[in-house]
């Protein structure tokens, strides 16, 4: 990957990640720090860039790694999360952003990032056993448990099914 | 094509507020730690390889450039006439009554296999997910295992490599070492444990501006599940870090020996702090190689 290929990659993604990885992790001050490192360590190994099929998943799946390690420690240390850090808000949150929020942290990690890749990221079952690493029967009952229990904390008529 | 959740979209799109750098500070950043990474390794693999000293840069992979260098093979430099299949026979010499398998002689120990070698569940007991086998090896090969890997563990039968991790990251080790006897394994622990303890001293002339490397005392091992005798653990806690630089180099090791058998489990990892104990409960949580020690003194013994 050259430097023009990647600046456009690092234009045309870097938000949409920043999203992703927000809505598995439930941070967007982590989320946003976390994907600008994935991004400098995708430059930094940009070489693997050029044979992976999908740059996107590559970042994302280091952002996440990054984001867990990070929340990890910080648990770990009893730290408060640095608010300085977080880009200035210029709109409250609104009710359904609180409510999808709330219902998303009840979500076991990996139910969440199942439910962020098939709903947010546009990945199928197989494309999402292979970034998690999981078998695609294990993805389909992340998924329906957690579209159950998000349909019950969200009240609404999401479809519950295998995918 | 995936049904959307409209909340789920509509909090993702809280990020076309988040502020980006601009796309050649990113690339001038990943420049930078490309070049850190590679002089930072550079430098922990020759400055291991340079305190071993003339005998062992001799036989060091790293600096003679072998492909795939089999360390538990390689020839000694003094091979014994016994050894040598090309040595011409003593026509004085009478076969002798040891040379042929004596039904008294000790049995050699059963080699371990990789069913004896860690899984990524032991070595990521918290998340194994994340993770996944990079390579599996019959032999040491060219890169240190972790900073203190100062390429002695004996003379080991049996040797079995197997790396986690993800593409792009620092691998993480599982070893299995096999030696012909208690007495061999020992020897082999012994020589890991010393890396390990010295690693502080290897690291700092090396040229690592700030190094600590210290043995934690306090794991709590329990040799008593397995029939195995000496049975033995250390678990060590390194980091080393370059002036200027906000990240660091940290390094797990945990070494056991159960009779015959060893084994070496390595985390090297790059990263700003790496909090936990080797006590399970406490506030900093339990190391992942501690968490699974029980586990992977049966695996290894099994």
């Amino acid at each position: 990957m050259d430097e023009a290929q990647f600046d456009r990659f690092y234009a045309n993604s870097y938000s949409k990640l920043v999203g992703q990885v927000y809505a598995m992790c439930g941070n967007l001050a982590e989320a946003q720090d976390c994907v600008q490192e994935a991004f400098i360590r995708a430059w930094d190994h940009r070489s693997q860039l050029d044979v992976l099929r999908s740059p996107d998943a590559w970042v994302r799946t280091t952002a996440y790694r990054l984001a867990v390690s990070r929340w990890r420690k910080a648990r770990r240390a009893f730290r408060q999360p640095d608010r300085a850090l977080e880009p200035e808000r210029t709109l409250e949150p609104t009710p359904d952003r609180v409510a999808i929020n709330r219902a998303l942290e009840q979500l076991p990690d990996a139910q969440r990032r199942a439910i962020v890749l098939y709903h947010l990221c546009d990945l199928s079952v197989s494309e999402i056993a292979q970034e998690v690493g999981s078998p695609t029967g294990t993805v389909k009952a992340r998924l329906a448990r957690g579209r159950q229990t998000l349909s019950r904390l969200l009240n609404t008529d999401l479809e519950v099914r295998h995918a | 094509m995936p049904e959307h959740i409209p909340q789920l979209d509509d909090l993702a799109a809280q990020a076309q507020e988040a502020p980006m750098l601009p796309a050649h500070e990113v690339r001038r950043l990943g420049d930078r730690r490309r070049t850190t990474r590679r002089a930072g390794l550079a430098v922990a693999a020759v400055g291991a390889v340079a305190a071993l000293g003339v005998g062992v840069l001799a036989v060091t992979p790293l600096l003679r450039g072998a492909d795939n260098p089999d360390w538990a093979a390689s020839p000694s430099p003094t091979v014994s006439p016994t050894e040598s299949p090309s040595a011409s026979p003593d026509p004085t010499a009478s076969p002798s009554p040891t040379d042929a398998p004596s039904p008294n002689a000790p049995a050699l120990p059963t080699p371990p296999s990789w069913a004896n070698v860690p899984t990524v569940e032991l070595m990521y007991p918290y998340d194994p997910s994340m993770v996944g086998v990079l390579s599996e090896s019959e032999a040491m090969g060219e890169p240190a295992k972790g900073l203190c890997d100062r390429g002695e563990w004996g003379s080991p039968t049996t040797t079995l490599v197997r790396s986690f991790g993800i593409e792009g990251e620092l691998p993480t080790y599982a070893i299995v070492l096999g030696y012909a006897d208690e007495a061999a394994a020992s020897e082999g622990y012994e020589q890991i444990h010393t890396a390990a303890i010295e690693c502080e001293t290897i690291m700092t002339e090396a040229g690592w501006d700030r190094v600590s490397s210290a043995e934690d005392t306090r794991l709590p091992f329990d040799g008593s599940t397995v029939e195995a005798e000496p049975t033995r653990a250390a678990y060590f806690f390194g980091m080393a870090v370059m002036e200027g630089e906000d990240v660091g180099v940290f390094n797990d090791t945990l070494v056991m020996q159960a009779g015959e058998r060893v084994v070496w489990l390595v985390s090297t990892f790059e990263g700003m702090d790496n909090n936990c104990s080797v006590l399970a409960g406490d506030d900093a949580g339990q190391c992942s190689f501690a968490k699974s020690m029980p586990e992977v003194l049966e695996l290894l013994v099994k």
